[in-house]
């Protein structure tokens, strides 16, 4: 059962989405499906958390713990465990990259 | 708790992600040397998300949108206005910021798609060049498939299923309602537009009836025996507006076949009702355009590359959104928004001469029960062996049955959140 202080440690939530098969094409993730909810640009407009002032190791350690179930989210426990190793480290640094 | 970018933190994550590597593969190519010119027709979640990122990802790509109306208003979001909740200016949209990103934008109808000549025909009689098309104009209705329903039919029995005059229309009709009414939603088969749509109208309606007509009834007469989210809605129900709603499925007589809009007289296979509001949402099929082209093969719905939503039957038109076959996803605005994301960047791709990249699709369908209660279904697909869009096991799945209420109102304030990131991203 999640109680609504859990609910508030997750309220810095991040949506994230990753894309594979680096081999085979000239993007391996696409970063811009987590746009339709955090913002393009990782810049959100209501009331879903920004991503663009989380550094790279905060957006890699969100993801997991939402993965592994550590921090209990919404939606975010669902799609995260959507993501591989290499898909949550790659976002991690594309949205580390962005300027506030 | 804000965490703050520092340069340290960075480096160490670069470190850890194997540097420049993977920084290099999540970059944006710069696709300056991408020339050529694409045709969007519609200017919905599909259509506006696809001619923003084309040019995003290639500048001088030349990219037109042909879209009939100057201002769009959305389905997602519609039923806040049929409720009271919201005006209809808050869910209808301009193309101003289409325009200012380098889209050429052409408000007129589309009566032809001629591929042989890879061209494209206007009501205004322009003659529109493509190299590739991209086609995202959602549905038709399929007028009579319920006796007497027919467009005329919809002026006094309103579908509300396309946003605006008939969203307005249904909202007229509840505020006319005396209290003690009856509000009949009658629901299509799947497949349709926005599985759980019709389950939030009926909350929201009943949370307007409940603050003004707490009387009335809304009753949802289905051609199926179960829907989307059912047991979250259910709950809901039963907390927010008990005996307020009730649910008839296909088993229990919910099929309605037949409607007389003057007598306000519908029918299901068993039983006649007359309510005071009659919203019949009917079956649906993919827009009639796309039969110009056999894009549709004869049937209601376009099969296309589940990579590159390339059509099935003609590879220099995509197809996208509601009107094409896209695996397990439902036709909802968010999955026409991801479907978009992946398709720009097969086309950019193409013009590069490189494979499409194999796209992870996203879903999430916020549904709002009242201002503070939210519920959502979420999902994460991939290709599956046979090419297939499919849902990964275990990223998929509903809110969690009896959350506190916290819990539905931050998913109430996410849904919100989610309007306002997506409407800004597509005409922002």
């Amino acid at each position: 059962m999640l109680g609504p202080k859990t609910l508030l440690a997750t309220v810095p939530a991040i949506c994230l989405l990753a894309a594979a098969s680096a081999e085979e094409s000239g993007f391996s993730v696409m970063p811009e499906m987590c746009a339709g909810c955090h913002g393009q640009g990782g810049l959100s407009p209501g009331p879903i958390p920004s991503l663009a002032h989380l550094d790279a190791e905060a957006v890699l350690s969100l993801l997991e713990s939402f993965r592994e179930g550590e921090i209990e989210a919404t939606v975010m426990n669902r799609i995260a465990r959507g993501l591989t190793d290499a898909e949550i480290a790659s976002l991690a640094t594309y949205f580390g990259s962005l300027e506030e | 708790m804000r965490i703050r970018k520092t340069a340290t933190s960075r480096r160490k994550l670069l470190k850890i992600a194997g540097a420049s590597a993977l920084a290099g593969m999540i970059a944006n190519r710069a696709a300056a040397a991408v020339r050529g010119k694409v045709v969007v027709i519609g200017g919905g979640f599909g259509g506006a998300t696809v001619a923003k990122y084309l040019k995003l990802h290639a500048p001088d790509l030349e990219v037109a949108l042909v879209e009939r109306t100057k201002e769009f208003a959305t389905c997602p979001f519609s039923n806040t206005v049929i409720g009271g909740l919201n005006e209809l200016d808050f869910i209808t949209h301009g193309y101003g910021g289409l325009r200012a990103a380098g889209v050429e934008i052409l408000h007129d109808s589309v009566v032809d798609i001629d591929d042989g000549r890879a061209k494209i025909r206007l009501a205004g009689g322009e003659a529109l060049a493509y190299d590739r098309l991209v086609v995202s104009p959602g549905i038709d209705f399929k007028w009579n498939a319920i006796e007497g329903y027919d467009e005329s039919a919809a002026e006094r029995m309103p579908h509300a299923w396309s946003a605006g005059s008939q969203t307005a229309l249904l909202r007229r009709q509840l505020e006319a309602m005396e209290d003690g009414g009856l509000v009949v939603v009658s629901v299509p088969e799947n497949p349709f537009r926005c599985p759980p749509g019709p389950y939030e109208r009926a909350s929201l309606i009943a949370n307007y009836l409940k603050k003004t007509k707490p009387r009335s009834k809304v009753l949802i007469l289905d051609s199926k025996d179960g829907f989307s989210k059912q047991r979250l809605f259910e709950e809901g129900w039963e907390r927010l507006y008990p005996g307020m709603i009730e649910w008839v499925g296909f088993s229990d007589g919910g099929n309605v076949v037949e409607v007389e809009p003057k007598q306000m007289i519908v029918r299901t296979d068993f039983e006649e009702f007359r309510p005071d509001v009659a919203n019949i949402v009917p079956p649906q099929r993919s827009a009639l355009l796309l039969d110009t082209a056999g894009l549709a093969e004869g049937g209601d719905w376009c099969r296309v590359n589940q990579r590159t939503f390339a059509s099935a039957v003609a590879p220099n038109i995509h197809v996208l959104g509601d009107a094409c076959l896209a695996g397990s996803m439902p036709k909802s605005g968010f999955s026409a928004n991801s479907q978009a994301k992946a398709c720009a960047r097969a086309i950019v791709s193409h013009f590069q001469g490189e494979s499409p990249p194999e796209p992870a699709l996203i879903n999430t369908c916020y549904s709002l029960l009242s201002e503070s209660y939210g519920i959502s279904v979420a999902a994460v697909y991939r290709l599956d062996k046979d090419n297939q869009i499919a849902s990964i096991p275990g990223a998929s799945g509903t809110s969690p049955p009896n959350a506190p209420a916290e819990y539905r109102s931050l998913e109430a304030d996410y849904a919100r959140g989610w309007y306002a990131s997506i409407t800004a991203e597509m005409f922002g």
